[in-house]
Formats: structure tokens, sequence, C-alpha cells
């Protein structure tokens, strides 16, 4: 671990430090992740950039109709915030499946996109809220659609000097219902085997919109399109779940490594699919 | 590599420090303040050994840098007691027989501590949720359980406010 | 004092902190030592180019095996682990030069400059086919480390006499110890030329033998001292020896404090796990239930090195039927060596694998006969004076039935075993409930000598020194040790001191396994506290007017004991003693009773007494995605007598809790030798949220041979409860699983999770 550390005061003067390094430059949040990849020699970077302390990072709030959450808000607390424990209960629970109380206390959400893991939690509950990443520079500032964020493991098209500063979302109707449902081999300290997360608003009976985010299923985490499409307009029965059940199973792009099976997971994927749409019935 | 200047408060004590950039705050205490308490056990924030408290919450000095910590607050197990009376959560692991090897108990003490000081009055659930950072391999967690339940109903005294 | 449960003597150094582990030491000048590891899992080592690392500034040594004064290679059983490779490397955990430096990270960096040529070998990675002919041979003299056997009766007979014959394999994987705190050792030498090797050390006299022998020195030159120790359950044994060798071979050539500690990836691509094993069973019942014969054949992976893999594999060999009257027996285990990484003692000692097959075995023949578990054990279990599947007849109470009903009652084993499946019919998560039961011989057995020694010295103040040779490791030796010594000297714990262990303030008493302290270390120390008090018994007697046999040692007093009122306080004693110039130093030896083995003939009274257990596991199955929740496990154990109960509980719930990662969670990933479990991250051990409730049941049958009657508890404790939740997954969903681990795949798709490796390439 060899690197040379900066702590700039504001997100300006971390800009301009980013804009300056020319690439050779880790910008550190929780660091729950980052300081095991230089440790495991993963990355190795020439400096270590310390946003840790940006307060200005650090904020959750809902303005005209969009939830904004700093991109240094800590799983703990965003789990522990009131506003998305009422509307994005999806987001909270994905938060808490993360690591362990002291993992959850440093890491942020931010980070955890940055790291770009196809197995990050929050990443498939961002994706069925249909989020947006704001990437800023001192350049200008970009939102992009979490879903055109990711481009690889580990890969995504922050450019080297630009900063993830925050995360954007629509604030769902009160009517929607979400789930994230996770398998691990065991209860705390657990990479997904596979997750699955959704948000659903329903027009009466019927379905109005879904959308489905399928975690640990491929390099990224996906989108589940043809589910989506059955799923819209029609009513939630034990039948049509069956039926998304086998289409999203279809469509988990799964492999085999350590952590499990590619045929496992493509069947779990289906089935934490239609246990959780079971759940909103 | 340049050194950085560091001020930081452990266990009360305020200290002045030049540090190497790359240095952990594990390292910080272990080898700089010589607070040896605080263990390393994988390296890579599984184990939960080297938890400290740090501004009223737990987390895993082995993955937070010193310079990050400028200006905040760290209790380690040093800090507990004051050298003769121990605190009740210690004293409860002493009495509920939740040490074996010792080895992850400073870092599940200071989980404990940092979780009845959020919550006073953990059930069952929320107390093994409170340690599920941090790994033992020796008691099959029961008696920690049982001695983290005897010190949450101890004395509402104001000595968790000490972390 | 015996039967309570004073706070551990090592109590408050641990929950402050203050406790020295191996990683706290510190000494002035101290050396930084990194080991450059193999590269291929079975090579010729051509040349080793140190040349780049020499130079590195810091660098203070960079050694090989061509450093080595003495033996190259150390072994308790076989000598055949070589802490620096000599000339061929068997697994990617062996080192092939080892270097000291100002900082670790200079070591490092040292380390990666060693240059070594390599004739990759071929290499061989299922234990069944290294013991084929034509196997590539790791060491001279082919692949059988050792075959063990039982015989007794006629096997062919037994089956002829059975109405069914059941033939099942099952197999179990490799698995690591995950004491929290990784190895960890610091070497140094005194101005007299002892070489002096303190850390996280669980067998020092085994250590101490190995060091020597590598360094050339002779016994009474080498110290070896135990740190605080984060955990070992059997894993700090040879590992600690090679880490010894090393680190003392650079602090002899250098005359500088050397310390050499293994990172979590390091441990576990380097230490010795618990073996896999691949078992086959066949059985032959009667239509009641009888059993009629059994025969078993078992192969063990040994891994690069033997290890203890000899008495791993011969302890389950006298246990491979289980505790059951089976009159005709034959049993084959065969220990080979493999280029994965090598295998040892791990608690339990070849018990756990065994356990797994015979009591997964009992419930599916129990299944194919239609008759109830519990109902079917208990026609078969040995009683008092049966004889065991080594001809061996039991001579004390055989309390393995006493243990399945206490087990089960306690669950409430008959009414969930109904209600549990009645409920499942209409249930998504399903309910289970199983058991394992077993026996297991106490202390070392026929493995060689037992016996151990224990020093009591009274100082002059009436403060007690206790020093024996076995070690505290987390399970409450010191505390157990000083209770015993306490209770005969009729003094408070708090009065007793127990020595840190060190090789240089006993002989050695051999090593603190095969759960031997309490009934071989225990009844030593007892022995030499006995006679300090006789001393301070005879000192009195003249003072109390009374014959030193008349007197007894109790609150702090020596006393007629028919007249309470004459006594003279303990220090008194101690100064009337010292005054008559007696020796306040007593030092006792206890050898275990006479057991006897006959290697060729597969037969012998194999231990001196055994234990019995019973654990009964509930959980929750969900049949689709395979998750398993173990809810709650009662465990019974009959340990003789209960000298501290607090810490026996303590034993138990620890070993059930091991059970459970053996059963549910863990397996160290090996592929082709390449260890893909490197950190704790892959590695996945319990948390608190994974272990349910356990109700220890303390049983107390009192042993003849165990000091107040006491026997043993560590290990049986882990042997249990991998079965009990097999049993219990195959009353839920009706599965099977005949593999360990049972991680989700294997329970929904019956298979294991890292495809077959390829054969010897």
């Amino acid at each position: 671990m060899k690197f040379e550390y900066q702590r700039p005061a504001t997100l300006e003067a971390a800009l301009k430090f980013l804009a300056a390094a020319g690439g050779d430059c880790a910008p550190l949040a929780g660091g729950t992740d980052l300081l095991v990849m230089i440790q495991e020699g993963l990355v190795g970077p020439r400096t270590v950039l310390d946003i840790s302390r940006l307060e200005e990072l650090k904020n959750i709030r809902e303005e005209d109709g969009r939830i904004e959450i700093g991109a240094l808000v800590s799983h703990g607390r965003a789990a522990a915030a009131k506003l998305l424990r009422e509307k994005a209960a999806l987001l909270v629970e994905s938060c808490l499946q993360i690591g362990s109380p002291q993992i959850r206390a440093s890491g942020t959400i931010g980070g955890n996109l940055v790291m770009a893991s196809p197995s990050g939690d929050t990443i498939p509950a961002l994706y069925a809220l249909g989020a947006g990443v704001v990437l800023k520079s001192v350049t200008g500032t970009r939102t992009v659609a979490i879903e055109d964020f990711f481009t690889g493991v580990k890969k995504s098209v922050r450019r080297p000097d630009e900063l993830l500063t925050a995360i954007v979302f629509p604030a769902p109707e009160p009517s929607a219902r979400g789930f994230y449902n996770k398998l691990g081999q065991r209860k705390a300290l657990a990479i997904a085997k596979v997750s699955v997360a959704a948000l659903v608003t329903r027009k009466g009976e019927k379905v109005e919109k879904v959308r489905i985010a399928l975690g640990a299923v491929a390099p990224t985490v996906i989108r589940a399109p043809r589910t989506e499409e059955y799923l819209a307009g029609r009513k939630l029965d034990p039948e049509t779940i069956a039926a998304a059940r086998s289409l999203c199973a279809g469509e988990s792009r799964a492999i085999t490594d350590l952590r499990s099976t590619a045929g496992y997971r493509d069947r779990m994927a289906g089935l934490l699919l239609a246990r959780g749409l079971e759940d909103l019935l | 590599m340049k050194k950085i200047k560091l001020d930081i408060t452990v266990n009360g004590v305020k200290h002045s420090l030049k540090v190497d950039p790359n240095l952990r705050l594990l390292d910080l205490l272990r080898e700089e303040l010589d607070l040896t308490g605080t263990k390393e056990g994988c390296g890579i924030g599984e184990c939960g050994a080297c938890t400290v408290i740090l501004d009223g919450k737990a987390v895993n000095s082995c993955l937070i840098l010193a310079g990050q910590c400028a200006g905040r607050e760290i209790v380690t197990i040093e800090g507990l007691s004051d050298g003769e009376k121990l605190h009740p959560l210690q004293q409860a692991f002493l009495d509920h027989g939740a040490v074996q090897c010792g080895f992850c108990t400073p870092g599940m003490i200071l989980s404990a501590a940092a979780l009845l000081h959020a919550n006073p009055a953990p059930t069952e659930d929320e107390i093994r949720v409170a340690i599920s950072g941090n790994l033992c391999r020796c008691t099959g967690y029961t008696q920690i359980v049982e001695a983290v339940q005897a010190a949450a109903g101890k004395d509402k005294g104001d000595w968790w406010l000490q972390i | 004092m015996i039967g309570l449960s004073p706070l551990r003597v090592d109590g408050r150094e641990k929950v402050t902190g203050a406790a020295r582990y191996g990683q706290d030491l510190k000494l002035a000048g101290m050396l930084y030592a990194k080991v450059k590891h193999a590269e291929y899992p079975h090579a010729e080592i051509l040349k080793i180019d140190t040349a780049r690392a020499k130079k590195i500034k810091g660098v203070a040594a960079v050694l090989t095996a061509a450093d080595v004064p003495g033996n190259t290679a150390f072994g308790a059983v076989i000598v055949d682990n070589q802490p620096l490779a000599e000339d061929r490397v068997r697994y990617l955990g062996d080192a092939v030069a080892v270097v000291a430096a100002e900082t670790a990270e200079i070591a490092e960096k040292a380390a990666a400059a060693i240059k070594v040529k390599y004739r990759e070998l071929p290499a061989v990675f299922d234990p069944r086919e290294a013991l084929e002919p034509g196997a590539p041979e790791i060491h001279e003299g082919g692949n059988q480390i050792n075959h063990h056997k039982t015989r007794k009766g006629d096997v062919a007979e037994g089956f002829r006499q059975a109405d069914l014959v059941i033939e099942r394999s099952y197999s179990t994987q490799r698995v690591d110890h995950t004491y929290i705190e990784t190895e960890v050792v610091v070497a140094s030498l005194d101005h007299d030329g002892t070489l002096t090797v303190e850390g996280s050390h669980q067998n020092i006299f085994s250590i101490r033998a190995a060091v020597a022998s590598f360094l050339g020195l002779p016994l009474s030159r080498v110290r070896i001292v135990q740190a605080a120790l984060g955990g070992s359950f059997g894993g700090k044994d040879d590992c600690m020896s090679v880490l010894s060798c090393r680190a003392g071979l650079l602090a002899l050539k250098t005359g500088r404090p050397v310390m050499l500690s293994n990172s979590r990836e390091s441990s576990l691509i380097e230490s010795y796990k618990r073996h896999p094993y691949f078992l086959d069973y066949k059985v032959g019942v009667k239509r009641d239930g009888t059993l009629t014969a059994m025969e078993i054949k078992v192969v063990a992976d040994g891994g690069a090195y033997a290890s203890m893999t000899p008495f791993v594999t011969w302890r389950s060999v006298v246990h491979a039927t289980g505790p059951y009257r089976v009159p005709n027996v034959k049993t084959d285990i065969y220990g080979a060596y493999t280029n994965n990484t090598y295998t040892g003692a791990f608690r339990g000692f070849g018990s756990p694998q065994i356990t797994f097959a015979y009591e997964s075995l009992m419930d599916e023949i129990a299944g194919e006969l239609k008759l109830e578990p519990l109902e079917f054990r208990m026609n078969n279990i040995l009683r008092d004076g049966e004889i065991t599947a080594t001809g061996q007849k039991l001579d004390h109470t055989v309390s393995v039935g006493q243990a399945l009903q206490a087990a089960t009652s306690a669950a409430g084993w008959e009414e969930k075993r109904r209600r549990f499946s009645e409920e499942n019919r209409t249930r998504l998560l399903k309910r289970g409930i199983g058991l394992a039961c077993s026996y297991r011989g106490v202390a070392l057995g026929a493995e060689g000598v037992d016996a151990t020694g224990a020093i009591v010295r009274i100082q002059s103040d009436g403060s007690i020194d206790l020093t024996t040779g076995l070690v505290e490791m987390g399970q409450g030796l010191k505390t157990v040790f000083s209770q015993i010594a306490a209770h005969e000297l009729g003094v408070p714990v708090e009065r007793v001191q127990y020595r840190r262990t060190d090789t240089s303030t006993i002989v050695d008493g051999g090593p603190t396994v095969a759960s031997r302290s309490t009934i071989m270390g225990g009844a030593a120390v007892r022995k030499a506290a006995i006679a300090a008090r006789e001393k301070l018994c005879a000192a009195a007697a003249g003072e109390l007017g009374a014959d030193p046999a008349e007197l007894t040692a109790v609150g702090e007093k020596i006393m007629v004991a028919s007249d309470p009122d004459r006594a003279i306080d303990f220090t008194g004693a101690v100064a009337l003693a010292l005054a008559a110039g007696m020796n306040l130093s007593s030092f006792a030896w206890h050898v275990s009773p006479p057991i006897w083995w006959d290697e060729e003939a597969g037969k012998g009274n194999a231990y001196f007494t055994y234990v019995y257990a019973c654990q009964v596991a509930e959980i929750e199955v969900d049949p689709e995605t395979g998750k398993i929740n173990v809810l709650e496990v009662w465990a019974a154990h009959d340990v003789g007598k209960a000298i501290n109960p607090e810490a026996v509980r303590g034993q138990i719930c620890g070993g059930v809790a091991t059970a459970i990662g053996y059963g549910t969670l863990e397996e160290v990933e090996l592929v082709e030798g390449v260890t893909k479990t490197v950190n704790l991250d892959e590695y996945l051990i319990p948390t608190a949220m994974d272990v349910g409730k356990i109700h220890s049941i303390i049983l107390e049958n009192p042993d003849k041979y165990g000091p107040y009657g006491a026997k043993c508890i560590a290990e049986p404790t882990a042997e249990l409860c991998a079965p009990a939740i097999a049993n219990a997954v195959a009353h839920a969903a009706g599965k099977r699983i005949r593999d360990l681990p049972l991680n989700l795949e294997r329970i929904v798709l019956g298979h294991k999770l890292v495809k077959k490796q390829r054969r010897a390439r």
C-alpha cells in the first residue's frame, strides 16, 4: 500500500485535483472496497483522494418529486433515513443486506456504484427505482441513467476526472411497491449469489409499470425487459407470476464461479422475482 | 512519500501525529500508539477483530486510513475501562463465560458498546445483527449474546455515553 | 470449587485488551520475515536466484534449504515436511526461500525479487487417483501414507445373515480452522546461545523438536514460549513448527530477533486443513433392525505432507462403525499424498468425517426398514460391558443411550418428528429435526505414550505457582487447572498463578490435543497439589498436635478434619514448612492406564475410556433455494464430571457452531492445487446470525480414570451437528445429501459447486 494522500476541503478542490491528476488517482469514499483492492494489489493508484469528509455530499433530500442521495451517504445512514424508509423501502432493504454493521457504517452509496460489482447490493434497487447517477468534473455536470453507467465488471463510464456526487431518482408513486431479494451463502457478510429488485406500479388490479433488475447474473446488473413487458397490463395472479418466473430465469445470463453455478443462479433469478411478486399480492 | 499531519482523539486523549499517508487506522493504533488491544485477523473487513468506535459508530479499523480520522474521536478497548473498574460490558463478558481465546473479544465488546450506545434495550435479534461483523470461532456466540443482554439490562447510567 | 464456575483466570486481560498475543510482540532490533512460496503444486527446483533480493536495501538475509544446518525435514510421525523446500515443491504453500528485512514491506519486495527455475512435474489432486498404479509419486515410496484396519468376526457371514444389504457412499470436504488470530512467531537468540521462539503455539514440545532438529541444536538450547493464543482447534501445530523453523533459522543467521507471521491469505494457502474423506459403507441388517455386518472403505486426502494423517485416520478406523453393536466388521482406511494443501489435526481429528457418514447411514437404514431413527439406534447402541468394533470390552458407564434420551426429550423429538411431517405438506419452508450420536475415545489412545506432568510451587507468602506443559487456547485450561490446585490446597483460585507455558520450565508432557488436558493434565495437577498439601499437613501436624493424615486443607486453613477449630492458617503452615527446611515444590507425573493396539490384526483396547454424546438439530429448509436455517440445537454430552460447567457449556456451544459451519457453509476450494478461497470473504464461517439457539445438556457419569471422575469435552462437540443437520434436511425435504457441505446449490441441484477437477496432468 504505497500512495500519496490528499484530503481536499471542498468538492471544488477535489474536482480540481482530479482534473490535474490525469487519471492516476483513486477517490476514497468509505474505503471498504478501495482499500481492500489496494491491499490485494488489484489497483495501485499514485494518489488516494480522500473525499470522505465532504459534507456537501452527505445529504438526502426530496425536491420536486425527485429524491437525491449524496454519494457519501453511508449505507447505515441511508437505511435509517426516514425519507428512504417511507419512499424507497427496497433501497433500504438493499443497504441492510450489505456486509456487516461496520461495513455499512463506512461504506457509501456512491462508492458501491463506482466499484461497479455485478453483485453490489444497492445497484439492482437503484435500477428498479430508475435512478440516475450524477457525475461532476471541473468541466461540468452530467447525469447518466444508472443502466448506462456500468460497462462491465468493475467498469463504468465515469471518467477519471469525474466524481460521482449523487444518485437521483423520481420519488415512487405512493401506490408503487418494490422489493429487494438476495441469496447469499450466509446471513451476514455475504456477497450475493443472485439478487433481484423490482418496483411495481399498479393501476387498479393491473400492473401499469414494472422495472426488474437482476444482480450477479451478468457482467453488470441487468434489467429483465421481456419479463417487464410480459407483466405490463396484467393482473398479478399465480399464473402470471409463474410465467414471469420462467421468463425471468431465461433472461438471467449467469456464469459459474466460486460463489455459485450458472444453472442455480438462473433458476433463482426467476424464483426470487416470483417470491417478491407473491409478497405484493 | 510525504507524511501527513494528524490531530485525533483516542480514548479521550488528544494526539498530534505525523504519519505515512498509507497508514491504516489499525496500524496507527497498534504501531504508533501501542494500543495493541485492537487486533488484525484478515485485513479486509471480514472478521471484525480490528473493530473500534469512530465518532460513536463501530468500524473496521483495517479499512480506514489514518488520514480519514483527522479531528475525530476514537474509542478502543483500552478506553472502555478506567484501568480499575471494568465497563459493564467487559464485566458481563467475564460473568457469562463469553470469552475463550479472547482474540475477537475487544472488537466484539466494541460492536456491542456501539449497539447499546444507539439502542440501550436491544432484542436478541438486534444483538446478533450488531455483532454479525465480528467473527468468533470459539464460543458459538451463545454466551456473547447472553452477556450483551445482561449488560443491556444493567444500570442505565451514562456509562455507554462514554463512547 | 470442583463443579463451580469461577471467572476465567485469564479473562480480565482479554476483556481489557491487555492480553499479549503473538502479533503484539515487539523486540528491539526486530526484523520482519516473508516467505517465497512455490509457483507450482508439484515441481522440481532447478535454481533459486536470490542475488537481486539480497541487494535490496534493508534486507538482512535471504535463506534457502541450502542454509539449513540440521535436518531439512521434520514430522511427528513421518519425517517429510520441509519448512524450506530442498529440491522439490509438493504444494503451493511450500516455501523455497525466506527473507528477513528491516520492514515487512522490504521483505515482501525482496521475496518477490527471488527468481526460481522449476521443472514442472505431473501432479495429482484426487487421493483415490493418487493411490492408483502409475500416479505421479509425491514422496519416495509411493503415495500411500498409511493403511489402518479393524477386523472383527466374518463380514461375509454377517452379510449372509442379513435380510438387507445397504451400500452408500459419502464424502466430506476440506475445511480450515479459521482461528481468528493467524499464525505468528518471534524468534530471538539469547546471549547464552539459546534460541527462543515465542508465538501462537499449540504444541510447544513438538515445535521444539522440529526446530532443534532443523537447526542442529540440542533440545536444551531451544525454548518455545506460548504467547496468548487466539484460537487453534488443532491447527497451530505443524504449521507453527514450519514458521518457527524458518524464523529460527533467520534469527540464528542474522543474530537479530525475527518476526514471521501469516497473513490470512498465507494462512489459508499454507496451513494444514481437515482431511477430505471419501467413504464407502456396506451394511447388513435384519428385518427387525439388527445390524449384522459393516464393511467400510475410506480414502483420506493427506495432501503434500503426512502431518497427523496416520493418527487422524487411526482414530477414524477405531470409531468407523459408530457406537453400535456390530458383530462382523471390516474397515480399511487409507491416507494418501496429493499435491493439495496438506491436512492434519482439526478439532474432531478424524471423527467429524466418519460421524457424518455413519450417522447419515443410520437414518438411511432406518428409512429403508421403515423404523424410527431413534428407535433403530436404541436397539443397536453399545451398552455397559459390551464389545466395540475393535474388540474392546467397555468397562465404564456406556451412556450413549442416556445421551440419546436426554437430547431427544429436551428437544421434544417425537412430537416434532410427527408434527413437522404433517405440517410440511402445506408449508413452503420445511421444518425438520434430526439427530446424531457418537462415542469417542478419550486422550491419545494407542497413538503413543500418554503421560504428562505438573509442578505446584508454594511461595513463602502463600501464593501458588502452577506449571504444566499444556496450553491455554481459549478452552479454559488455566482456569480448570487452577481450580483443581486451589481445591486440593483449600485456597481461592485467585491465589493460584498459572505460569505461561514454556518448554524451559517443565519436561515434555505431550501435546495439548485429543481432549486430553483435563483427564491427563488435570490428574497431574491434582497429584502435585495433593503432594504439596501433604507437606503442609506434615509441617502443621506438630503444631496442631495431630497426625498429618488427620489434617485437611479447607478455607485457607490447614485443619483437623474432625475438629475444624484446631486449625492453622495456610500462610502459617507455609512458614512452618519452610522453617523445617521442606521443599514446597511438588512435581507430579501422570501416565495413562494401559491400552494396546495390534495394527496387523486390526484390534485392541484403543482407548482407556470413552465419552458419549447426542446432538439434535432443528432446522428449516427452503427447498426451492436450498437455504438452511439452523434454528435450535440440543447437545447432550457425558463429560464424566464437569469441573467447570460454564466452560463445558462454552465448549459445547463453540463445537456446535463449528459443526454448523462444517455442515452448511465451509469449504476450502482447491482447483488443481490452487486455493480459491484465500480470505474470509470467500471462506465463510458462521456469523452470529447463522448460529441458532444452542442448549447444552451436561451428563455426568464419573469415570474411574479421571480426576474427580472428569473425562473430556472439547472435540466430541464438533463431530455431531453436521450429520444431525443432514438428517434434519432429509426429514424436512425428503432429500438425502451425502456430501458436505450442505450448501444452497447442493440442496437444490444435488451436486457440487465447482465442476469436477481434471485427472492428473
